[in-house]
């Protein structure tokens, strides 16, 4: 299919000559590439020649700038090595990948990566700093920040994690989740185009996992930053503008949040937690009650249990 | 085995101007042979209280006792070994410490190193694997080839090969897929029913807590807050407020239910199967007090 747009349209309306007509689907179609931040191209990967298990078997995805995209999945899919091909931690045994336009290769690997930032699961062995604040400091460093502009960006970035009143421990010597908290504090404050998150708050406690996600909502609107997270959370799914399900090194579907949950029982395969309600739903009918097929949220599962108790 | 701490205090970098103390002056009892829950916030000294049960951590001040063994400041590491093999801990993120050239290596290891024989060795690997959910077929695979979900098995495989008295686990499903999860914490609450294995489990899933412990205790700022059965810590508004605990997702609704439409179920509901049996139960009465008005 040719894509012909307003500017190219308007221009052959208008005749002109055609070098100019040229130089505008040149860029229209430029434009139209860098508009998608991420594209996988047939992308494949398996850890040796010998081992012919494909970890990716040929995925294709492709990801807007300021999309919050969610990848699901069992153990095992290929959720983490995807991410990892992303910023070329894994580079892939076929197949191609774009990252805001520009081709990624053994020589602009370092170029791209830093328009990435990754936490990791168990980011112990992502930290440099001597302290919390130090290390949230170290990414500012590197891309020659003002030593005030960076002291704001830090200590902001390390409130907005309740990480303030530990800016000067060491990394080793933190719980899990206050590791976590400061690693997230890492990308708040040099704040990358691309964000990727592996199970990233799967050690934190429910509220600091929501106010870790709610930091994270606010500095995407604000930069208009792209987000990418693996995670087993429903919730966090449910927030996203779009699932990405992986099965066996394939994704094997694509959707929107409500999409995806209308697979009811089959998620639980799919690596997520089912819905509490529908987990009650369960349990109420094995006890004789005749609750509805459909998937009922929390307040409709309330609604209908109040209709059926007046009835009875 | 009963398990005391008392007066417990551990510092890190005692003596150093970024000195912490994690725990203070901390006393507890954990009974045999039940499943244990700690719970608390982020920071409030969970892990530092279970890298003492094999004195990974020796108290700074006070006394651990191990059913006859005591740890102290001054307990020498070479009288460590016996209690390592009693109390099999699986810490947060184990996959980091394997090691093994195969899976069968990496397993055996524990028991070689207890004078276990190779081929005696090699079939507590083969069974313990089977155990986690992993077939024999894995037994001659490189760890590393494996998802993060499955070498965090292969990891808890090799805690479990010592055939533990005590197991104590660190939030051993942090960021396995909710059916990762239920498998390994069935097989846990296996080993504590059936082996009668002491299971201590750090974790911040409440429904973990509801479903399988016997006995809560509740951390706050490196001290205990509260110890008691799960239905009595989830009946504590306070202690759950001050320690930014949230009730299971059962007694949440339950909770919603007898605030819009005040409806009183008479039990604490900690599975879905609870609460659907008490909503049942709730009906039926109201039901017939209806017909008698």
């Amino acid at each position: 299919m040719v894509f012909i747009s307003q500017k190219v349209r308007n221009a052959l309306m208008k005749g002109v000559d055609s070098a100019i007509i040229e130089r505008i689907l040149m860029e229209t179609s430029e434009e139209r590439m860098t508009k998608n931040i991420i594209e996988m191209a047939d992308v494949s990967f398996r850890y040796t020649e010998e081992n012919p298990d494909l970890i990716l078997d040929n995925v294709n995805l492709s990801i807007e700038k300021g999309e919050w995209v969610t990848i699901i999945g069992p153990n095992g899919s290929g959720k983490s090595t995807l991410t990892k091909t992303m910023n070329g931690l894994i580079l892939p045994s076929d197949g191609k990948i774009v990252i805001d336009g520009t081709e990624m290769t053994e020589e602009n690997l370092w170029s791209v990566r830093r328009k990435i930032g990754m936490v990791f699961q168990n980011p112990e062995n992502q930290f440099v700093g001597a302290t919390v604040e130090d290390d949230v400091a170290f990414g500012l460093e590197n891309i020659g920040m003002a030593r005030d502009e960076m002291k704001t960006r830090v200590k902001d970035a390390l409130l907005r994690v309740d990480m303030w009143d530990l800016a000067d421990r060491q990394p080793a010597n933190l719980s899990g989740g206050q590791k976590q908290r400061a690693a997230i504090a890492g990308i708040i404050a040099s704040r990358p185009e691309i964000i990727v998150l592996d199970e990233a708050t799967s050690m934190l406690d429910p509220l600091g996992r929501q106010i870790v996600f709610d930091t994270i909502k606010d500095i995407k609107q604000e930069d208009n930053l792209t987000i990418i997270s693996i995670t087993h959370d429903i919730n966090e799914a449910l927030e996203s503008d779009r699932i990405v399900v992986m099965e066996k090194g394939k994704i094997v579907a694509v959707g929107t949040p409500e999409e995806i949950f209308a697979y009811g029982e089959r998620l639980i395969d799919l690596g997520l937690e089912v819905p509490f309600s529908e987990t009650l739903k369960t349990s109420l009918r094995d006890v004789g009650f005749p609750v509805p097929k459909e998937y009922l949220t929390d307040e409709r599962m309330m609604e209908w249990l109040w209709i059926y108790n007046s009835k009875m | 085995m009963d398990i005391q701490f008392k007066n417990v205090s551990y510092t890190y970098e005692a003596g150093t101007p970024i000195q912490h103390t994690a725990l203070n002056n901390l006393n507890l009892t954990i009974k045999p042979h039940k499943f244990t829950a700690i719970i608390g916030k982020t920071g409030s000294g969970k892990s530092t209280l279970v890298q003492h049960l094999n004195a990974l951590l020796k108290p700074t001040e006070g006394v651990v006792r191990i059913g006859n063994r005591s740890i102290t400041p001054t307990t020498g590491n070479t009288q460590l070994k016996a209690l390592r093999k009693m109390v099999g801990t699986v810490f947060q993120f184990p996959e980091a410490q394997l090691f093994g050239q195969t899976i069968a290596e990496d397993i055996m290891f524990g028991p070689k190193n207890y004078g276990v024989k190779p081929d005696e060795a090699l079939a507590i690997a083969e069974r313990t694997l089977k155990m986690v959910g992993l077939d024999a077929s894995y037994l001659e695979r490189s760890p590393f080839d494996l998802s993060g979900g499955q070498q965090r098995r292969v990891a808890i495989a090799g805690v479990l090969a010592l055939e533990p008295e005590i197991l104590v686990l660190d939030e051993p499903t942090a960021g396995l897929d909710p059916k990762g999860q239920h498998e390994l914490m069935q097989l846990f609450s296996r080993l504590n029913t059936e082996m009668g294995t002491t299971i201590i489990l750090v974790t911040h899933q409440m429904e973990q807590v509801a479903e399988y412990a016997d006995d809560v205790i509740v951390m706050e700022e490196g001290t205990v807050a509260k110890q008691a059965s799960p239905r009595e810590i989830f009946s504590d508004s306070d202690i759950l407020a001050n320690n930014y605990l949230n009730v299971p997702r059962t007694v949440a609704f339950s909770n919603e239910l007898a605030k819009a439409y005040g409806w009183n179920l008479s039990d604490m509901p900690l599975t879905t199967d609870d609460l659907a049996v008490d909503l049942m139960r709730y009906f039926k009465a109201k039901k017939e007090a209806r017909y008698e008005g």
